[in-house]
């Protein structure tokens, strides 16, 4: 099977890379000790069969399934483990440390348990462990061959066995037939094609060169969807989109010109023209996963109530601010033009400041801009990664970099961590949800899916709501 | 000549040094601190530190550029940020599908441009002057990636000739791959050259040695091409030197829009990773292709024609 891909990966030691096209191949070679179920609402079992967790939530204790082997045919033990786990939150490359600072140490029990003991208690950590990163590698192949030379030849215990990989052009995995799921992976071998340009991949698939074609642009889906040979699969993703305030500038410490911004924009008709319908209100900061509250209302569009917010504001008469546009993206430009038209109904005057992305990273982690284009994904199923990234003060990135602070907010943030009621739990982050709209932190735009076109004689294909795929259980017809 | 080559040869050496200068600023030309755009989401203030200390960015700027230009020396341009390798074994894997697609446009644009150029100035301002003119002129002003889009749907969708993108792996493969890429680059450059030299070959089949020639009873072939092609050539072969560096370019749409894993193509993927290490060696490789191209560009000049070096 041919799949396309967007851009060259840059390496495939699981600790190291943030790309995407790295992170989806990294998860077709490697296993995790617990992995994200296919409906992305919680994990399920992956190199370990079970875990015990204990009564005082600090000790987990992985029983590791048997017989498992990497591809150069060593067997994987709680060796191969604790030398992967170890590496993810010590390594000085590792890029995700800072999620695994929580644990305290690992040990070895016997050769198929392992266990792992945290600082305090922390109940997303499963769902941690299922990020890529914490992909179990061979310790002696890594040691003896050495970190640079794993990065391009890896061996992981994954359905897919590394092969070839022509740089710019194609990687090439192939089926591991000793994999411990019997009887998968279905498909002889797997060529990753790398094809940049949007219009190159609608081409490419339309003449049947492969099977799948990821990222189709909102303006082709309406034609692809016409074509008798392919499948249009439009998919939840987790990500959201929403424009950042920098609560430190004036006038945006004053609640209510924040949530006359929010009333002013008229979402649907930004999901309508941008997003030609594909696209959802986003009513809370969460994206579509885990935690989630469908019930609260968040922001409609209602002009009428935006401008009497705007009498009542520090700015009665309106004001001048400057949106800070990530550049080289149809849809950003397109909703910034949109915005300053709906923002202009209520007296405010937006000037559009496009800049490169490493330029509008520079400058939104520096709180230097007024408001800013922002989006984000999670990278596990837990909605706690986000949680602190983009609402709490202290989480390490000043929430998002809009410098917001609700003492309350992050009280109850931090007891969701250690809270073991499931229900409970989701309670408490619908209040979250509800608290933080209630301060109109964010002006929330909407949440987008995944677009992939795959010919009709693929199966059981399905991009995953963290933006990959699983390939173990896919076929071809002839 | 071989003073004159040697004269050129001085030139060069300091436009290299120029060239290295530029290379090494380009890290320190991004507003704000690289380090942190590199890491991005992540950047704790202690792996930007860690970050700039192994991009040698904690020194000073001519401690800075003497290290960078020692290691250029060696053949060391760095180590890549995202690929965790060296920067010139990366280029070194991917110059040659540039290379190919340089020198395929560049043969294909000589094979249309010089009977057509002599096409043309046989008989100036005639319907088939114009024709010609006009027809390479739409080579020249489509914009690339349409040309490559339209030849992509008829060529390789509907009518299935031509592979849609690609590269291939074997030399025969490749050649197949690059016919409609190279075709988009050549169509390009056609007009560049095709319009020198019809203007030359005018001008040469005027002169009094073409007079001469005629009136020695040479067929008019022998005129044409023995004494004023020849003449004609040399304006025509700087103005190829000088678009065949620009054309370097050029190929950064046609590798993007081909999905053709060239060099041109890893500059735009590293500026969107932002490993900065990586853009610089790419920006030294084609500044140094341009630099080299224009150096046996003038020796070729000079050897077409003589007056030059006698000049020196």
């Amino acid at each position: 099977m041919i799949v396309s891909k967007v851009m060259d990966p840059t390496t495939y030691d699981p600790v190291i890379p943030i790309d995407n096209p790295a992170i989806w191949d990294i998860l077709l070679m490697f296993d995790q000790l617990v992995r994200m179920n296919r409906e992305g609402t919680g994990t399920e079992p992956g190199l370990a069969e079970s875990v015990d967790v204990s009564d005082d939530g600090l000790v987990y204790t992985f029983h590791l399934r048997r017989g498992v082997k990497f591809h150069d045919g060593t067997p994987m033990t709680a060796e191969d483990v604790k030398f992967s786990i170890d590496r993810l939150y010590q390594h000085p490359r590792s890029f995700f440390s800072d999620m695994f600072q929580i644990i305290k140490g690992t040990r070895i029990i016997d050769p198929y348990t392992f266990e792992v003991t945290l600082k305090k208690k922390y109940v997303p950590f499963l769902s941690t462990m299922a990020l890529f990163s914490a992909s179990i590698v061979p310790k002696k192949y890594m040691e003896a061959k050495g970190e640079e030379y794993f990065g391009t030849h890896p061996v992981g215990t994954g359905p897919f066995k590394f092969v070839e990989w022509r740089r710019g052009d194609e990687i090439v995995l192939e089926r591991f037939k000793d994999h411990w799921r019997k009887g998968m992976p279905y498909l002889d071998a797997v060529r990753l094609k790398i094809i940049p340009e949007s219009n190159t991949r609608i081409l490419n698939i339309m003449n049947k060169d492969i099977h799948v074609a990821n990222f189709i642009p909102y303006n082709m889906i309406a034609q692809l969807k016409a074509n008798p040979d392919i499948d249009m699969q439009i998919n939840p993703l987790t990500k959201i989109d929403f424009l950042l305030f920098n609560h430190l500038k004036e006038p945006y410490n004053d609640l209510k010109i924040r949530q006359a911004m929010n009333y002013a924009v008229d979402r649907k008709a930004i999901i309508k023209s941008v997003l030609f319908g594909y696209g959802e209100v986003a009513n809370t900061f969460l994206p579509n996963m885990l935690g989630l509250d469908r019930s609260i209302k968040g922001y409609t569009y209602d002009l009428e109530k935006a401008k009497q917010l705007m009498k009542e504001s520090s700015r009665p008469n309106g004001f001048k601010t400057t949106l800070l546009n990530i550049a080289g993206s149809a849809e950003y430009t397109q909703r910034a033009v949109i915005l300053k038209e709906q923002l202009a109904k209520i007296g405010i005057d937006v000037n559009i400041e496009m800049v490169e992305e490493g330029t509008w990273w520079d400058r939104i982690s520096q709180l230097d801009y007024e408001i800013s284009d922002a989006y984000m994904t999670t990278d596990i199923v837990d909605p706690d990664e986000l949680l602190f990234f983009a609402c709490v003060y202290g989480g390490g990135s000043k929430a998002y970099f809009t410098s917001w602070r609700n003492e309350e907010f992050d009280k109850l943030a931090r007891a969701t961590q250690t809270e073991t009621d499931h229900e409970k739990r989701m309670k408490m982050y619908s209040r979250l949800q509800q608290m933080q709209v209630d301060d109109a932190q964010l002006l929330l735009l909407y949440r987008s899916p995944s677009r992939c076109a795959v010919l009709k004689t693929v199966h059981n294909f399905k991009v995953l709501p963290t933006g990959n795929y699983r390939l173990e259980e896919v076929w071809l017809e002839e | 000549m071989r003073r004159y080559v040697l004269r050129r040869l001085l030139h060069f050496l300091p436009v290299l040094l120029g060239l290295t200068v530029f290379v090494f600023l380009i890290i320190h030309l991004i507003p704000g601190d690289p380090a942190r755009i590199m890491l991005g989401i992540r950047a704790t203030p202690e792996n930007i530190e860690r970050l700039r200390h192994a991009l040698g960015l904690d020194r000073s700027l001519i401690v800075q550029y003497v290290t960078f230009l020692a290691n250029l020396l060696k053949g060391n341009l760095g180590t890549s940020i995202a690929y965790r390798t060296g920067v010139l074994e990366v280029i070194l894997q991917r110059l040659p599908a540039t290379l190919m697609l340089i020198c395929l446009g560049a043969v294909i644009s000589i094979a249309f441009a010089v009977p057509l150029g002599v096409l043309s100035a046989l008989r100036p301002r005639g319907l088939r002057d114009n024709m010609i003119r006009l027809g390479t002129l739409f080579g020249f002003t489509m914009p690339s990636f349409w040309v490559a889009l339209l030849l992509m749907m008829f060529l390789g969708v509907r009518w299935g000739i031509f592979p849609v993108s690609g590269f291939g792996k074997t030399f025969g493969e490749r050649l197949w791959h690059l016919v409609l890429p190279s075709f988009v680059l050549g169509l390009y450059l056609t007009p560049v050259i095709l319009r020198p030299l019809r203007a030359s070959i005018l001008e040469s089949l005027q002169a009094n040695f073409v007079t001469t020639a005629r009136a020695k009873g040479l067929k008019e072939w022998e005129v044409t091409f023995r004494h004023a092609f020849r003449n004609a050539l040399i304006p025509s072969v700087t103005i190829f030197g000088v678009n065949i560096g620009w054309l370097l370019g050029g190929t950064v749409v046609i590798e993007a829009t081909f999905s053709l894993p060239g060099i041109g193509m890893l500059l735009v993927g590293s500026i969107f990773k932002r490993d900065y290490p990586m853009v610089q060696g790419v920006t030294f490789v084609f500044g140094f292709l341009i630099i080299t191209i224009n150096f046996v560009t003038d020796v070729l000049y000079s050897y077409l024609d003589p007056r030059i070096r006698m000049g020196e």
